[in-house]
């Protein structure tokens, strides 16, 4: 018997108890809704997170860490020399910046500058980290979100771009109300003529503009590397370059103090793609660097959200196996109130295969069709909790409120396939009890 | 504690030539239906051999017996067996979409079918809302949906009037003379006797009495074993 009349025929058998078929069918609809609420969760936490570092451009990026950062990334950074071999390593100044640029297909290099200031308004003091940022940072998150004001125009110049925080600190309210307004930045710088009692700091001041502030972002929106306060690269290599904050040894003072300028804590480095990326990486590990990039921590955190999803899969998948014994119970019980018409189709030429068929094909059908509609519940179910999870970050002024559902297509085609297939599985049982069915004995029955 | 081997049929040895009408009679128990179910391949011999044409039932596998019965024999049943949730076109219809006709073909031929027994007007009518004749016009088209060879009836005036009983059996008369083979069980004398070539009567499972009949010698003159 053709595939077309077996699913017209067990369609047909379905209709004829409709009240079962929906009640069945609600099972596998709960079963399912939930297993794509919950694989939807992880594959959207997913999403947020590795989704997120593919748009910040992370992963054609590394960076290659000075003596102080390797320490502190030793869990995570490839086997470069630590800090106990510094001779073995470059320094991290301005030949290494050049040199690594002229490697082929880095599109940018830039050391991180960064140091502790004072920002001051009016009456208003907030201490903040300080980074000097380039043009390249300007597409990037949260830069590129500058919804107030603009991102600094240059290199240089006496700009700065405030978060939201800070500038609520300084007392602007709402925050934007700092764009266009001149700010005080205080910092320490070192001192070379250094009377006995001294410290050997002077604190300098400087006037900035401010040019933008920064919407309020969830951190994962945002780049891990160039984040918060920033001031044109060079304003700030210049206030950073005697300046002693951040520094984790004397031997960084000593070598300002001798006028050998200070190293830098890391350096960022921009490649064209991730094969670029290897190759790099490794000429730079050859020099006796030491490196980091998020690509390694890839397969972790990839690992990671694998349990978490197969964690939330499992349970939904419980529901479904439980929904699925419900569907062999009916299908049970419909063998048992079909004996006789099984027994005509047999009479009248039907094969068991064709009946093995039938009683598969209803179990299939009620399995698509609860898991069609699961999914529309399961979907409609999100989108009504996105809606409240948007108006809680809303509510705490968090702009672009995480989409925390993803509905990849092999989520989709898995939920049904897996509600099919699995109500196949369940159907196997009833199906062949029925090709056992005696025709002799089920018409004289009937 | 063993259990009591009953033998529905017991060295019964039969051959039936093509284009015959056997009746076959006795009274109940006696293995008539058992003998019917033998030839239309939902029972098996427990020992001996049954065959049609060429091939041995007793060896068939299962797939084939199906087979069997969709091509070789038609059956129609003194209770109808139609399948209650088709309609009278579909019930005719499912023996050739068991044998994989295309939808098209196997409606025209359904149609036909019925046209055939008197039923073009109720094709859409589900079994419950056709008498019993009328179900039985649809049992008798379904068993010629395949053009089987052979047609088995089991009682199938049994549960009928005497006005569409004798309906039935003029159905069953132009089939026989269109060519084809007929064995009919029944427990109605006086109605078959125009029609039956042969009849033999079974007692206790044996074949107990065989008279070849048929319209060139006279026609039938009474149901053996009905004497007794």
């Amino acid at each position: 018997m053709p595939w077309r009349d077996i699913l017209q025929m067990a369609w047909r058998n379905i209709g004829q108890a409709r009240l079962r078929f929906v009640l069945t069918c609600l099972g596998v609809l709960i079963a399912i809704s939930t297993l794509v609420a919950l694989v939807s969760f992880g594959a959207g936490l997913r999403l947020q997170t590795v989704g997120n570092l593919e748009v910040r451009e992370v992963f054609t990026s590394f960076q290659i860490l000075g003596p102080a950062r390797s320490q502190s990334f030793r869990r995570f950074r490839d086997s470069g020399p630590d800090s106990a071999t510094p001779t073995a390593r470059p320094v991290l100044d301005e030949d290494l910046v050049r040199r690594v640029a002229a490697l082929e297909g880095v599109v940018s290099v830039q050391p991180d500058i960064r140091f502790a200031a004072r920002l001051e308004h009016g009456d208003k003091v907030h201490l903040t980290r300080v980074r000097g940022a380039g043009p390249h940072v300007a597409p990037l998150s949260p830069y590129s979100k500058i919804t107030q004001g603009r991102f600094l125009s240059g290199t240089q110049g006496a700009e700065i771009v405030l978060t939201g925080r800070v500038a609520r600190r300084l007392g602007f309210e709402p925050p934007e109300q700092a764009v266009g307004k001149t700010i005080q930045l205080l910092t320490d710088r070192l001192k070379r003529d250094v009377s006995d009692g001294d410290l050997p700091f002077q604190t300098v001041r400087f006037s900035y503009q401010v040019v933008g502030v920064l919407p309020r972002l969830l951190p994962n929106q945002t780049n891990p590397f160039f984040r918060g306060v920033v001031i044109p690269l060079e304003e700030a290599r210049e206030l950073w370059k005697e300046n002693a904050s951040g520094m984790t040894s004397l031997s960084g003072l000593t070598s300002l103090e001798e006028g050998r300028g200070r190293e830098y804590d890391s350096i960022d480095v921009r490649v064209a793609d991730l094969v670029s990326l290897e190759r790099v990486r490794e000429e730079v590990r050859s020099w006796g660097a030491a490196t980091f990039a998020i690509v390694d921590q890839m397969k972790r955190i990839q690992e990671a959200f694998l349990v978490l999803e197969v964690v939330l899969g499992v349970l939904g998948g419980i529901a479904m196996l439980v929904a699925s014994l419900g569907i062999a119970n009916v299908l049970i019980i419909s063998v048992m109130e079909r004996r006789q018409v099984i027994g005509i189709m047999k009479a009248i030429g039907g094969t068991d295969r064709d009946v093995r068929r039938i009683f598969l094909a209803e179990a299939g059908l009620i399995g698509f069709s609860g898991g069609v509609m699961g999914l529309l519940a399961g979907w409609t179910l999100t989108r009504i909790a996105t809606v409240f999870i948007d108006r809680y970050f809303q509510s705490h002024d968090i702009l672009n409120a995480p989409n925390l559902f993803a509905y990849p297509l092999w989520l989709v085609a898995g939920a049904i396939g897996f509600a099919v297939g699995l109500s196949l599985l369940s159907g196997v049982i009833p199906a062949n009890r029925a090709t056992r069915v005696d025709p002799v004995e089920a018409l004289r029955q009937g | 504690m063993g259990e009591r081997v009953v033998r529905a049929l017991d060295g019964v040895s039969l051959e039936v030539v093509p284009g015959e009408f056997l009746g076959v009679v006795g009274r109940s128990g006696s293995g008539k239906s058992t003998l019917l179910n033998l030839l239309a391949g939902l029972d098996r011999p427990s020992s001996g051999s049954l065959w049609v044409g060429e091939r041995d039932l007793a060896r068939m596998s299962p797939e084939q017996l199906a087979l069997h019965r969709q091509h070789t024999v038609g059956i129609v049943f003194q209770f109808f067996h139609l399948i209650p949730t088709l309609t009278a076109l579909q019930n005719v219809e499912l023996p050739m979409a068991f044998s994989g006709l295309g939808p098209g073909k196997r409606a025209e031929k359904a149609r036909s079918l019925l046209d055939n027994v008197g039923l073009s007007h109720r094709l859409d009518h589900i079994p419950s809302q056709l008498s019993g004749g009328e179900q039985q016009r649809v049992s008798i088209a379904r068993s010629l949906a395949n053009d089987p060879q052979f047609l088995l009836a089991d009682e199938p005036t049994g549960n009928l009037d005497s006005t569409t009983a004798g309906e039935i059996q003029e159905i069953f008369k132009r089939l026989h003379l269109e060519g084809r083979t007929v064995i009919c069980v029944t427990h109605e004398q006086d109605l078959w006797k125009d029609c039956l070539d042969r009849v033999i009567e079974l007692r206790d499972g044996r074949l107990f009495r065989e008279d070849r009949l048929g319209s060139s010698e006279g026609g039938w003159n009474g149901i053996p074993g009905e004497e007794d």
